[in-house]
Parts: structure tokens; C-alpha cells; sequence
């Protein structure tokens, strides 16, 4: 195949939103070398309004010459548009409670900012990607900065441990992922996925696929492939995990949605079987193992395996059925697990105030509620909308999950799904019952675990000893503790109104981003 | 006669020895090898691929995907070299502070 | 045949004539100053005798993440050079810089950035471990 290059003005308005906050990141890179002591904040967060601005801009604007001068490498349809539009959101709201987390800003605070921005670029590239190539770039360019953020505390053992944990078995999913890339074009001849969507079914291109589908799985964090979860999201600082646990989850699932209607959902591969059991494993696994956790950054991670497995279970009705109302489904319930996950793990951040000392939720934060009522509340709120009890955005999601689910025959799995939520609230009421019915407990100076363990190094060239071996526990500056409620605030209002918006038509009633996320469906080709 | 399929069946063994190598062994340093044997394992199959069937993508592909190898080394090496600092070893068995 | 033997001879003694020239300019320009530790066997800084399998001094490892980055990304120059003609003569040649232009800038940001940070020093590590 040759390419004539053709460029169109049009390139730019679809490249514009990934320049700017890849510009943005290089300018605060650039920019902390010769200014000191500026809140990197703002120009982060002007960048990603404006990537916002930017994307929505291409509201009605089909942009089929710039797909045509980029060969179908990049798509501009309302399913980009929608996903690009969340990340930002998620991102820019975890740089806000980010900034209310001490460790990160008192030190290399502009750095932090630089590799948020630069995965984000790499999520909204992923997303957009209709190129197997393309997706593989932005799977990288997404991964390597968030491995580097895990271990952003490098004073801790943890965060370093996590780092490590994520960087191998992240780098294990690339290589099997791309393998998949490399088999597939062998086979199909082509890596875009139209094209692959329209090859003769080989055992060559099978066999790539169900490589591709297995590094999605890796990076969505559904078992059998999730053992990096819990590790990952307990070592890294909260504000990153809450990165981790939304952003990163909305751009792998947004892919991997992508690839599976328009490429790889052909008859001749068993991929409805697999994803059911794929599905109800990632469930029962994810659940079963929250119930046990005592770390409060353990259950959440848990709970994102299980929630994992909830989506799995929208993408099993659109490989049942064929019918796409699957797919709304998930990105409708993506949105409404960003506001949830985010808000829950910002108030953990502000609760676990000694960071990483305080997070053992039934000892640490037994009547906790009587202290922070407004945080105990929000908490309380995040938890049942975690569980998918009304009036939360949590239970039209679940709610539009199941009945697509249903309307596509899978009533087995349906039912599967609902007995783990059920086994799901049980956890989520252990929180809330810790916070409210415990009595409250005197204050304690928890000992901090990677102070005792770390070391310095003093061999020949050790760097900066005195750097490792006083590591302070990074504390919540009180003095910017209002972003991070300002984040919780929004994210209540979020959940709230997303549980709420629909219900006031008809049940089944579209609210606007229901509809918005059957428009993007749609548009998917 | 060495053909594309004793290519892809060589790229399949490293490629497969390489993932054994990550799942079993314990030195950082070995692991990181094998995680750079499968993407050249990878690698491989895009040349042969190439060279078959006369596109010249694959060749392109291979340059992407060894500087993307190249800036994955970079980073894990200095995640080894952070964790070092703390650790004073990379035996990846050892990492066990978290978890109950 | 005999003729191109004759090259190889004279590329021969092209090359064994600079490194015997070098030598005597060296010696001839060159301070003396005896010293024990010039006599080892240079090992980029190392000990040569005893076990191999000691701890290198990590600073080996970052010179080498740093050099990794740069000698690899230059690799795309390869293909743009490969081309660079025919878009020339399309009369893309502008935007064909322009994009080059770009690519090299972007890695000139990550060499500021490290050379700033003092990560290009050897001895950055050694001067403030010892206080």
C-alpha cells in the first residue's frame, strides 16, 4: 500500500487538542527551570480547559478530510469526542486534588504536572486512534508517564515497589499487545481497523487478536489479569492513583471498545464465550477479594476490578447481540465511575492524613463521620453509588448495564452480576459503618513503615543520602485543602445529578449524556 | 530454503522465552532483558513480514517500536536505579511492602 | 587484481602512518607527569583486577538511560532522510523541515531539561554525597 500525502487544514483542528496539552506539558518543562515557586497548577489546568475548548469545538464539525489526510490514523467522530471530553475532566479534577496533597507540592511539583499532561496526551490519542500502530503509541505514551507518577515519592519504598510492579507487568501487557499488532498486519495486511474488521478470518489473524484482547485486558485490569491492580494502586500516591483508577481506565476500555466493534467482533472468532466468562470471572475475583481488604486504597482497587468486570459485562451484550446499546451503556457508566472513583479517593486522600500512615479504614477511621461530617457524608455518598444504590449515578449505570444485558439474552450473566452487587454493598457498608457506628478513637502517630526500611545508599557515588534517609511522612498542607473539596463537591454534584438527570422522564429516559453516549456509538464505523 | 514461516516460528520461541523469562526470574535486570527479548522477538516478525509481502510499513514499524523500547529501558532503568537507592537490591522477589 | 591489493597497502600505510604520527605529536605536545594510578589498565574508571561481579557505581546507569534516549530517537531521522528528496521535489520541502525541525526541538527541550539538572556532570552525585 502507498500513501499519497495529502495534507488538509483540517489535520489541525483534529491534531490541535493533543498539541496543546502536549505544548502545555513542554512549557512547564521548560518553564521550572528559570521560575521558581509557581503554582504549575494553573498553567496545567488553563491547558487542559483549553484541549477541552478546543475538542468541543468539533462538535458539528465532521472532519472526514482530516481522517482522510491522516489515513484513517486518527478519527474524529463523536465517540473521540466524547471520550477526549471525560479524560480531560478526569484529569484535570485529579491535578486539583492533587495540588491538596502535601509530598506533591512541595518538591519537583512541576514535573508532576509535565507527566499528567503527557499521559493525558497519550489517553486522547489512544482514543482516538482507528490504526492499531497509533493505538499502540498512545497505549506507550499513556503508560510510561503513569508508571513514572507511581513512583513519584521516590523516598518511599512503596511508591517505588509500585512503580516497579506496574513498569513490568505494563511493559509485559505492551509486548503482548503489540505482538497481537504484528500478527494481525501479517494477516490482514493492514493495521487499520476497518481493514482488519473486513479480513478473511485466518488462524494467523485470530490468534493476533486474541493477543490484542489480552493486552487490553491487562490495561483495563480485569481478571485473569489484574494482579498488579491492588499492589499498583495501594504503593502510588492517591492523587495518582485516582488518575490511574479513572483516566486510564476510560482511555483502555474506550479503545478496546472501539477495536472490538469496529475490528475484531466477527463470527468466526468465540469472542461472546470469552468475554462472559471473562466478564463473570473479573466480577466474582474483584468482589470476593474487597471483602477481605482492611486498606482502604486495597478495597478501591478491588472495587475497580469488579467495576471492570461490570463493563465487561456491557461489552459481552454488544458481542451477543450486535446491537451497540452495549457499548452507550459502558461509556455512560465510564463517566459515572470517574466522578464516583475520583471523588471517593480524593476523600481518602483528605481523610488518610498522615498520606500513606491512615489508611486502614475500620481502625483508623472508626467515627470519623462525627469529626468531618460534610467529608463522612461524601464518603457515605461515594460508597453507595459505588454499590449502585439509588439515587445514584452508580445505580442508573448498573441499571442501564443490566437491561442491555437482558436485551441481549444474557440473563445468566445479569444475574451473576446482580449477586455481586450485593456482595459488593457488604464492603461498601463496612466503610460507612466504620465511619458512623464505631466509636472514636484516640489519636495515634501511625509508624510510618517506609521510614524504618529505607535506607541511604553510601557507596562510591551515592546520590544525595541525606535526601533518602530522612523521609518525611508528606503531610495534607492545610492550606490547600480547598481544591481537594472542591473536587469532592463536584464530583457529588456529578454523582448525584447523573443518578438523578434520568430518572425525572420516563425510567428508560434519556438524559442528555445518555444520549450522548449513543450518539458516540453510533459513530463508530 | 529458510522461509517466512521458519521466521515467524523463531520470533514465536524468542518471543515466548522472552514472557517466560519475565514470569519466572527474579534479578531486575535479567527480567528487563526479557521484557526487550519479546519486543525484539516482535521485532523480528515485522521484518520477516515485511520482506514477504513487500510492504514497506513493517520496516517502519520496527523504527517506532525501537524507540519506544529504547524510552521503556530508559525508564525502567531508572525505576531500577530509584529502587536500588532504598532497597540496595533489585531481586523483585523481595518487594513485598504491601499487601496484608 | 594486483592493483587492488595495491590499495589495500596503501590504505595500510595510510592508517598505520597517523596512528605512529599521533603517537609522536602526543609524546612531543604532551605534559609528563608519572603517576601510579596511570599505569592501571583502563577500565572506564573501575578497578580492573578482582571480581567482576562488584556494585558499579550507578552513575554508569544514568549516563546510559541518557544515551539510550538520544541515540535512538535519532533513528526516525532515517526514514525522513530516506524520502526527503521526493517531498523536495513535490515542493513540500518546507514542511518536510518544518517537521524535522519540530522532532529535533522537542528532543533539545529533554537535553536543557537534563543538562539543568546537572545530570550530565559525572561528579554531581559525588560532591553532594560527601557533605
Amino acid at each position: 500500500m502507498s500513501y499519497q500525502f495529502a495534507w488538509h487544514p483540517q489535520v489541525w483542528t483534529l491534531l490541535a487538542p493533543m498539541m496543546v496539552t502536549c505544548g502545555a506539558a513542554l512549557f512547564i518543562l521548560m518553564a521550572e527551570l528559570f521560575v521558581k515557586n509557581v503554582a504549575w497548577k494553573w498553567p496545567a489546568l488553563f491547558g487542559l480547559a483549553a484541549a477541552t475548548a478546543l475538542v468541543l469545538a468539533r462538535w458539528n464539525t465532521p472532519l472526514a478530510q482530516a481522517e482522510e489526510a491522516l489515513w484513517g490514523a486518527l478519527r474524529a467522530d463523536r465517540f473521540t469526542l466524547f471520550l477526549q471530553v471525560a479524560i480531560l475532566l478526569a484529569a484535570a479534577l485529579s491535578i486539583l486534588s492533587a495540588h491538596s496533597y502535601g509530598a506533591l507540592s512541595s518538591t519537583r511539583r512541576g514535573e508532576f504536572y509535565v507527566l499528567v499532561l503527557l499521559a493525558t496526551t497519550g489517553m486522547m490519542v489512544l482514543v482516538s486512534a482507528g490504526d492499531l500502530i497509533t493505538m499502540f503509541l498512545g497505549l506507550e505514551l499513556l503508560s510510561f508517564p503513569t508508571y513514572v507518577l507511581c513512583g513519584f515519592l521516590r523516598r518511599q519504598i512503596k511508591s517505588n515497589e509500585s512503580a516497579l510492579k506496574y513498569f513490568v507487568l505494563g511493559s509485559f501487557a505492551s509486548s503482548i499487545f503489540l505482538y497481537g499488532v504484528a500478527l494481525v498486519w501479517g494477516a490482514a495486511g493492514s493495521t487499520r481497523l476497518v481493514d482488519i474488521g473486513a479480513a478473511a478470518p485466518t488462524p494467523l489473524l485470530l490468534l493476533g487478536t486474541l493477543l490484542l484482547v489480552i493486552g487490553f485486558l491487562f490495561k483495563v485490569g480485569a481478571a485473569p489479569f489484574h494482579m498488579w491492580v491492588p499492589d499498583v494502586y495501594e504503593g502510588a500516591p492517591t492523587p495518582v492513583t485516582m488518575f490511574m483508577a479513572t483516566a486510564v481506565k476510560l482511555a483502555a476500555f474506550g479503545a478496546f471498545t472501539r477495536a472490538l466493534i469496529v475490528a475484531f467482533l466477527r463470527d468466526s472468532l468465540p469472542l461472546e464465550g470469552i468475554l462472559w466468562w471473562l466478564a463473570c470471572v473479573t466480577m466474582i475475583v474483584g468482589n470476593l477479594s474487597a471483602l477481605t481488604q482492611v486498606n482502604i486504597k486495597r478495597l478501591l482497587a478491588f472495587s475497580s476490578v469488579a467495576h471492570a468486570g461490570y463493563m465487561l459485562l456491557g461489552l459481552t451484550a454488544v458481542a451477543a447481540s450486535g446491537s451497540t446499546d452495549g457499548a452507550a451503556a459502558v461509556l455512560y457508566y465510564l463517566l459515572a465511575y470517574t466522578f464516583m472513583n475520583i471523588g471517593a479517593f480524593t476523600v481518602v486522600m483528605l481523610l488518610g492524613r498522615r498520606a500513606e500512615g491512615g489508611l486502614l479504614f475500620e481502625r483508623d477511621w472508626s467515627g470519623i463521620a462525627r469529626k468531618h461530617p460534610i467529608l463522612g457524608l461524601a464518603m457515605a455518598l461515594f460508597m453507595i453509588a459505588l454499590g449502585g444504590l439509588p439515587p445514584t449515578a452508580g445505580f442508573f449505570g448498573k441499571y442501564s448495564l443490566f437491561r442491555t444485558a437482558i436485551d441481549a439474552g444474557l440473563v445468566s450473566l445479569v444475574v451473576i452480576a446482580v449477586l455481586n452487587t450485593l456482595v459488593s454493598v457488604y464492603y461498601y457498608l463496612r466503610v460507612i459503618v466504620a465511619m458512623y457506628m464505631r466509636p472514636e478513637r484516640e489519636p495515634s502517630v501511625p509508624v510510618l513503615e517506609s521510614a524504618g526500611r529505607a535506607h541511604a545508599f553510601d557507596g562510591p557515588g551515592a546520590m544525595a543520602a541525606e535526601e533518602i534517609a530522612s523521609a518525611p511522612p508528606p503531610r495534607l498542607s492545610e492550606r490547600g485543602a480547598w481544591a481537594a473539596r472542591v473536587v469532592v463537591l463536584i464530583c457529588v454534584i456529578a454523582t448525584l445529578w447523573l443518578g438523578m438527570g434520568p430518572s425525572r422522564g420516563a425510567v428508560p429516559g434519556m438524559s442528555r449524556i445518555m444520549q450522548w453516549a449513543e450518539d458516540a456509538v453510533a459513530s463508530l464505523r | 530454503m529458510v522461509g517466512l514461516h521458519e521466521y515467524l516460528i523463531l520470533s514465536g520461541v524468542l518471543f515466548v522465552i522472552g514472557a517466560v523469562g519475565v514470569l519466572t526470574r527474579s534479578n531486575g535486570l535479567i527480567l528487563f532483558m526479557s521484557l526487550e527479548l519479546m519486543l525484539n522477538a516482535v521485532n523480528l516478525t515485522f521484518v520477516a513480514l515485511a520482506r514477504y509481502t513487500g510492504q514497506l510499513e513493517g520496516h517502519v514499524f520496527v523504527f517506532l517500536v525501537t524507540a519506544v523500547a529504547a524510552a521503556e529501558a530508559a525508564i525502567g532503568l531508572a525505576i531500577f536505579v530509584s529502587l536500588f537507592r532504598l532497597h540496595r537490591s533489585i531481586n523483585v522477589d523481595q518487594m513485598n511492602a504491601m499487601g496484608d | 587484481m594486483l592493483f587492488n591489493l595495491a590499495n589495500i597497502l596503501v590504505f595500510l600505510g595510510l592508517a598505520l602512518g597517523f596512528v605512529a604520527a599521533i603517537l609522536v605529536v602526543g609524546r612531543l605536545v604532551r605534559p609528563r607527569i608519572p603517576e601510579l594510578n596511570k599505569e592501571v589498565v583502563y577500565e572506564c574508571g573501575e578497578k580492573p583486577v578482582g571480581n567482576a561481579w562488584i556494585q558499579f557505581n550507578f552513575r554508569f546507569y544514568l549516563v546510559a538511560i541518557i544515551f539510550v534516549i538520544f541515540d535512538v530517537e535519532v533513528a526516525f531521522m532515517f526514514p525522513v532522510a530516506a524520502v526527503f528528496r521526493d517531498w523536495v521535489a513535490r515542493g513540500d520541502g518546507m514542511l518536510a523541515l518544518a517537521e524535522v525541525l519540530i522532532f529535533v526541538l522537542i528532543l533539545f527541550v529533554g537535553l536543557i531539561y537534563i543538562w539543568s539538572k546537572g545530570d550530565l556532570k559525572w561528579f554531581k552525585a559525588v560532591a553532594k554525597g560527601e557533605s
